[in-house]
């Protein structure tokens, strides 16, 4: 019985979403370059991620849009996140009373992946972050 | 025996009226009112009262009826008398006068009449009636406002009409008349006004009363007063010049300068466009200077009137669903339509998008022909977009549209679309009904190449619905799907669907529902993910006391996946959310209170715990403060489980004088710089200048009114200008200006003329040539017919002797017989006239004795007499 609870709290530590010690730090500041393809928009700006507990994190974003005519818009909001498994970044950016979700792959300084948005029709693109030094 | 005397009592009813009339009859007595039924009792007439049986026959004379049979045998020794009902008509006119007569007739073929005597009381009821005057008139303008006098009653009345002017305006006719109208008759008059110069503007109201001496009635007219000619001369576009300057605490500082343009330039020609001239400015400088109303944009300039449309520089592009949508560069675009035609092109580059350096081309063309029975297009495009999201796409498609029944809407389109990466073709199809506010629409469309190739999706299908909102209960709902596999390196699938009753409890109340799902999932292998959310929320929204308020509650069901090589993550929660809202607008701002909540299951993506409270306020004025001050300002707190607490302030003030307006706007907002870090406060002025400039006229209707003092048709020099008189063409109305100019300055169908109740007294149009209209001074000439001595001992009656007034282009005017010897030329246009006379109304043979010319001048009286003598006799001898 002891072997079993044994290994079920280790299976439990291994979970890739659990609070545990995680594989990488994401703290700290990442250029944000994001893009979306119909209506086609440009964003580029920066993640702050201030926080790290475990495999989750927090923070602020912000960033400039621009459309296809060039207007700039800026955007500033929260974002939350969590690291799955060994280097998959699940991040919820939160602006305009939207949640946008970023899911892409930490290699090296770098995220790369793609993003949507639910309840807005079939807005998505895709999206890198590097960090600052 | 009783036949025969009936069917001949009618014939005797009408021989034996014209002898009645002349000896008195016998009549009986009675009373009612228009619209009435009377029943008259005829008693037999003394003299048949012996018969042993008589028949009777009634008629009525004009305006009234014999209701039923009108005819009957009766007893006279019985005493019984003959019972008539007579109706009187609506149009009876008051007075006693006789209905009609009843005519007995005996078996001993004795016959006698009684006339029916029927006092018709009065009716008393007068009503005015005036047009609508919306038109725009001018300080300064007389003003002709026709009206009428209706008597409604059936009595002649003697009525007294009275004008009431707004203060200071003058009647150049008199305020006070009394006229005669006969029963339901009119009275059709001409009211004239004079608006003084110095009048302010706006509406004013001129009051009818008519009165007698049993009743009365009255109207009320509106007049719409502008400024001046000058302010109804349409004005031509704003040109604004701004500098904004921007700047934070950590010592960055920006000026952005830019120059836009609005409005009107020529005729029906509109165009707006701006010039930014901005650095490359970091996100907190751009905010800053969105709060003093500077944005940062490429420059564009769209010109466009009813018929066409043109854009230079930034140009959007959206085709149709098969050939382009959401795309844009920088570049130009022209559209045409006409009723029958619409012509399309589009000729850009696109801007680079990230990862690239390159422009992509963006090339289009449309063309749709208007068939009695659908409307048929073609399309060709060849678009490419750079970067990471790049675009490709060359399609050539054909759309129809038709309108199968009165309110729907079918239309259909198919391409042959080629891409990046093959080719395929593609199909969209369309129907929607729409009636008033209510709607409903299905489409679907399948685009090869997807979002890849200027597409929203690859395969799309979308249908919603509303009925109207202003029933108590209203029903709206949607549903969505979106499938695209041809994304740059993932697939993407969306759908939604919602369903929104709600429910008007009353004018101030509304309850609302909502029900709602949506999610999406993508595929961008390795990596997998989705997110799905059900939310169903309550709540109303009204106003109460002149407070605006809305409140919601919402609680759903989030799930949330990720699946890669090595994880494979499912999260679920609740979700629960509350909305609220308040405001209140007022003369001296807007104010609004919002508050917001929302707490989350853990592992749903949201925040488990999220509450902002933001209050706003904009276009404050204060009143102690100069009125051309406004201020707006803004505080949002908010608050996250586990961040920092975040207070956003905001605020702004704006200065306006003449055309120039300085705001002035402050921000610390700490999501832009990251929570925790050092919030810079951003300061930006801005300090605009507008100038509106002359628009420019061409190719419209325009001329000048005009004193033709000589009397040829032309405007000479020295012939001034006439002002403030309305010119019209079609539905369009200018007014002249100070020197007689007029200009259209829209479109307008038909002859241009002259409203003639603005002319001055006296004056009446002699010319109109291609727009210049000459006016001619009137004046009144006074003939005076007089007889030879032979004639007037002879008595010949010249009552009847036209008079006529002969220009020298051979126009004939004639004069309004004022006696038995006089006429008169009321409004005789200045110029030369020989003066004659026109007997043929005359039994007797006259002739003008001595032939009149005579040159009229403006504003003079002549008189003049016309000798009339009697032709001489001729015999001839046989």
């Amino acid at each position: 019985m002891k072997r079993l609870l044994l290994f079920l709290l280790l299976a439990a530590c291994d979970s890739p979403t659990d609070g545990g010690m995680a594989p990488v730090n994401v703290e700290g500041r990442w250029t944000y370059q994001a893009a979306q393809i119909t209506p086609l928009l440009n964003m580029s700006g920066a993640l702050d991620i201030d926080e790290q507990d475990g495999r989750s994190f927090n923070g602020t974003v912000t960033f400039t849009e621009v459309d296809a005519q060039g207007t700039q818009h800026v955007r500033a909001g929260l974002l939350t996140g969590r690291v799955l498994g060994d280097d998959v970044l699940d991040i919820d950016i939160y602006v305009d009373a939207q949640v946008r979700r970023h899911v892409g792959r930490l290699a090296a300084d770098s995220i790369t992946g793609t993003w949507s948005v639910t309840g807005a029709g079939a807005q998505s693109g895709s999206f890198t972050a590097r960090r600052l030094p | 025996m009783k036949t025969w005397l009936v069917a001949g009592l009618m014939m005797l009813a009408v021989s034996s009226l014209q002898a009645q009339l002349a000896e008195p009859e016998p009549l009986v007595h009675a009373s009612g009112e228009p619209r009435s039924f009377q029943v008259v009792r005829v008693p037999v007439p003394h003299e048949l009262r012996s018969s042993r049986g008589a028949g009777f026959a009634s008629y009525a004379t004009r305006d009234f009826d014999i209701i039923g049979r009108g005819m009957g045998w009766i007893d006279p020794r019985s005493g019984n008398d003959a019972l008539v009902t007579v109706a009187i008509s609506p149009t009876a006119v008051a007075g006693t006068r006789v209905a009609g007569r009843v005519v007995f007739v005996t078996q001993e073929e004795d016959e006698a009449t009684v006339g029916i005597e029927m006092t018709v009381s009065p009716v008393y009821h007068l009503e005015v009636r005036s047009q609508e005057h919306n038109a725009l008139y001018v300080p300064g303008e007389r003003i002709a406002l026709p009206y009428a006098v209706y008597n409604r009653g059936n009595t002649t009345e003697a009525i007294r009409v009275r004008f009431e002017l707004p203060p200071n305006w003058r009647s150049t006719t008199t305020d006070t008349l009394t006229v005669t109208v006969e029963p339901f008759g009119v009275y059709e008059g001409v009211h004239k006004v004079s608006v003084p110069r110095n009048s302010s503007t706006g509406s004013f109201f001129v009051k009818i009363t008519a009165t007698s001496a049993q009743t009365a009635a009255e109207s009320l007219i509106t007049l719409s007063l502008g400024n001046s000619y000058d302010q109804l001369r349409p004005l031509g576009a704003a040109v604004s010049a701004s500098v904004g300057t921007v700047a934070t605490q950590d010592g960055r500082a920006e000026a952005v300068p830019q120059v836009a343009i609005s409005g009107p330039v020529a005729n029906d020609i509109h165009i707006d466009g701006r010039v930014t001239f901005a650095p490359e400015l970091s996100a907190p400088l751009i905010r800053g200077l969105a709060g003093v109303g500077t944005y940062v944009t490429d420059p564009h300039l769209i010109a466009w009137n009813p018929r066409w449309r043109a854009s230079f520089g930034s140009t959007p592009l959206a085709m149709t669903d098969l050939t382009g949508v959401n795309a844009g560069g920088r570049g130009f675009a022209f559209e045409h339509r006409d009723s029958a035609h619409l012509v399309s092109v589009v000729g850009a580059r696109s801007n680079p998008g990230f990862g690239a350096d390159k422009h992509g081309e963006l090339l289009g063309a449309h063309v749709e022909r208007n068939l009695s029975f659908a409307r048929l297009g073609a399309t060709a495009t060849h678009l490419r977009g750079t970067g990471v999201q790049a675009q490709e796409l060359s399609a050539i498609a054909f759309q129809g549209r038709s309108y199968p029944l009165g309110t729907f809407t079918l239309s259909g389109e198919t391409a042959f679309r080629s891409f990046a990466d093959g080719s395929g073709m593609g199909w969209s199809a369309r129907l929607r009904h729409e009636r008033k506010a209510e709607y409903a629409e299905f489409h679907f469309t399948h685009a090869p190449g997807g979002a890849s190739a200027f597409a929203r999706a690859e395969n799309e299908v979308f249908m919603a619905f509303a009925t109207t909102p202003n029933n108590p209960f209203s029903l709206a709902g949607s549903f969505a799907d979106a499938r695209d596999d041809t994304r740059p390196n993932y697939e993407f699938h969306a759908r939604s669907a919602s369903l929104s009753p709600s429910w008007l409890v009353s004018d101030r109340l509304r309850i609302r529902s909502d029900a709602r799902y949506t999610s999406f999932d993508v595929d961008a292998a390795p990596i997998g993910y989705g997110t799905s959310e059900m939310l169903i929320t309550v709540g109303g929204a009204g106003v109460y006391k002149g407070f605006g308020f809305g409140m919601d509650v919402g609680a759903g069901r989030l799930t949330r996946n990720v699946n890669a090589d090595d994880i494979d993550a499912d999260d679920s929660g609740q979700r629960y959310t509350w909305r609220s809202s308040l405001s209140r607008a007022t003369e001296v701002g807007v104010f609004q209170l919002e508050t917001n909540y929302e707490r989350n299951s853990a592992g749903t993506g949201y925040l488990p715990a999220q509450f902002t409270l933001n209050a706003r306020a904009d276009r404050v004025q204060i009143p102690s403060l100069s009125e051309r001050l406004y201020l707006d300002g803004e505080i949002a707190l908010q608050s996250w489980t586990g961040m920092p607490f975040t207070p956003m302030v905001r605020a702004g003030a704006q200065y306006m004088w003449r055309e120039t307006t300085l705001a002035f706007g402050v921000e610390r907002n700490p999501l832009l710089t990251g929570i925790g870090q050092k919030t810079p406060w951003v300061f930006a002025i801005k300090l605009e200048k507008s100038v509106g400039v002359p628009r420019l006229t061409f190719g419209r209707a325009h001329g000048s009114v005009y004193q033709d003092l000589n009397g040829n048709g032309r405007r000479d020099g020295g012939e001034p200008g006439v002002e403030n008189v309305a010119v019209r063409r079609g539905g369009l109305r200018v007014v002249t200006g100070a020197d007689g100019g007029y200009r259209f300055w829209e479109e307008g169908r038909g002859a241009v003329t002259i409203d003639p109740t603005t002319l001055p007294y006296g004056w009446i149009v002699s010319s109109n040539r291609d727009g210049d209209i000459g006016l001619t001074a009137t004046t009144v000439l006074r003939v005076t017919l007089q007889l030879g001595a032979a004639e007037r001992a002879r008595g010949v009656d010249i009552s009847r002797v036209g008079v006529v007034a002969r220009d020298l282009y051979g126009r004939e005017w004639r004069a309004r017989r004022i006696s038995d010897s006089q006429a008169v030329f009321e409004a005789l246009p200045v110029g030369r006239y020989t003066i004659d006379a026109d007997f043929t109304a005359l039994p007797e043979p006259l002739r003008v004795e001595r032939e009149i010319m005579i040159d009229v001048d403006e504003g003079t009286t002549s008189e003049i007499v016309l000798p009339l003598a009697g032709r001489p006799l001729r015999f001839n001898q046989k």
